[in-house]
């Protein structure tokens, strides 16, 4: 054995992968070696440093702030929860809104496009002929400034609807 | 006799926030120390610190109790430590990929070594923070922290290869550097 092959496994210390015949042949070759043998004790004293190294103490508040933070932290939700919350309420506010908005506004343009198609333009408003099998007797058609009215109102509203949800992430 | 981490997680987890406080006076010192090694910087290393066992806390159910404690909080440390870099402009590179890098500017070195009161402690400590980041994280975690070769390689998310070739390097660095005093101050020891 070397005295560059002890050298290597000095500096190699004890993470490398040598088997034990290996490592007591360069030990006992740094016992007897001028050049090794300092080598070692230098490399085992600096090890025993290395373990000692000193651990400059952080401040004396550290633990209370921390213990501080954990019992804020239990008391409300975490800081990444807390800071998602209003944005998940706000939107889901508004999911809510959206789908009444579209529900009610696809309806009232549905009715007045059904009833459009049924009588025709400037048709009089009288829902009760035979064609509505009588059930609607006795109801009165809108009149047609009102349909007018409902109609873009209607569509209005599902528009509205359709972008309600997007308006509401782009403020999260 | 003190509580074992085991015992003191166990209380934390049946909803013992005190007992959490134990692990926090037990690890603090260790804690912080690797930190500041690693931003070099003590208001930064304390405000990591502090994430690092917040977090521990809140995210303790995660820990697995048949291995030890300090090793999984270390690696939450040296993650939040990288972020922290990342965050104040500093560049994290892969621990592989700094070993050949150049040594870095150890400016802060002095501000580090302020802490240290011992002179001979204070030099061992200035050659270490002189070395490149990964080596220095590796050198702490193994040889101060005494966690295995194959838990730091997963706390930098490296392989064990890269750690011990990282640790090779750092001896031979603070050899170097300290070479000649180690041995003087052993053989006027002796």
């Amino acid at each position: 054995m070397t005295c560059a092959h002890v050298l290597g496994l000095i500096d190699a210390g004890p993470f490398a992968d040598y088997s034990r015949a290996h490592v007591r042949a360069a030990w006992q070759h740094a016992r007897q070696c001028a050049t090794c043998g300092p080598a070692l004790e230098a490399a085992t004293a600096l090890t025993t440093d290395l373990a000692t190294l000193p651990q400059p103490a952080p401040s004396r508040y550290l633990a209370s702030a921390v213990l501080a933070r954990i019992a804020q932290a239990e008391q409300a939700p975490p800081a990444s929860v807390a800071a998602a919350m209003p944005a998940k309420r706000a939107s889901s506010r508004t999911r809510d809104w959206s789908a009444w908005a579209t529900a009610l506004g696809g309806l009232a343009a549905g009715l007045v496009i059904v009833l459009s198609m049924a009588y025709g333009e400037g048709a009089p408003a009288n829902i009760a002929s035979p064609r509505f099998g009588g059930v609607t007797a006795g109801l009165v058609m809108p009149s047609m400034t009102l349909e007018a009215l409902v109609l873009p109102a209607g569509l209005g509203l599902y528009v509205a609807g359709l972008f309600a949800p997007l308006s509401g992430r782009s403020r999260s | 006799m003190s509580t074992s981490d085991r015992d003191i997680v166990r209380d934390v987890l049946l909803g013992d926030r005190e007992a959490f406080g134990h692990l926090v006076q037990r690890y603090q010192d260790r804690l912080f120390s690797l930190v500041l090694m690693m931003v070099r910087q003590p208001a930064g290393a304390e405000e990591v610190t502090q994430d690092a066992l917040v977090r521990a806390y809140t995210h303790i159910q995660d820990y697995d109790d048949n291995r030890p404690f300090y090793p999984w909080l270390a690696t939450i440390a040296v993650r939040l430590a990288q972020n922290w870099l990342r965050r104040h402009g500093r560049t994290v590179r892969r621990e592989s990929v700094s070993l050949d890098s150049a040594q870095e500017p150890s400016a802060t070195a002095a501000v580090l070594t302020t802490l240290i009161t011992n002179e001979r402690s204070r030099r061992l400590w200035q050659a270490v923070a002189a070395l490149p980041s990964g080596e220095r994280t590796t050198l702490i975690l193994y040889y101060r922290d005494e966690m295995a070769v194959r838990d730091i390689a997963a706390a930098l998310g490296v392989t064990t290869g890269t750690i011990k070739t990282l640790l090779f390097r750092a001896r031979r660095h603070l050899r170097a550097r300290l070479g000649t005093e180690t041995i003087s101050h052993r053989e006027t020891s002796t």
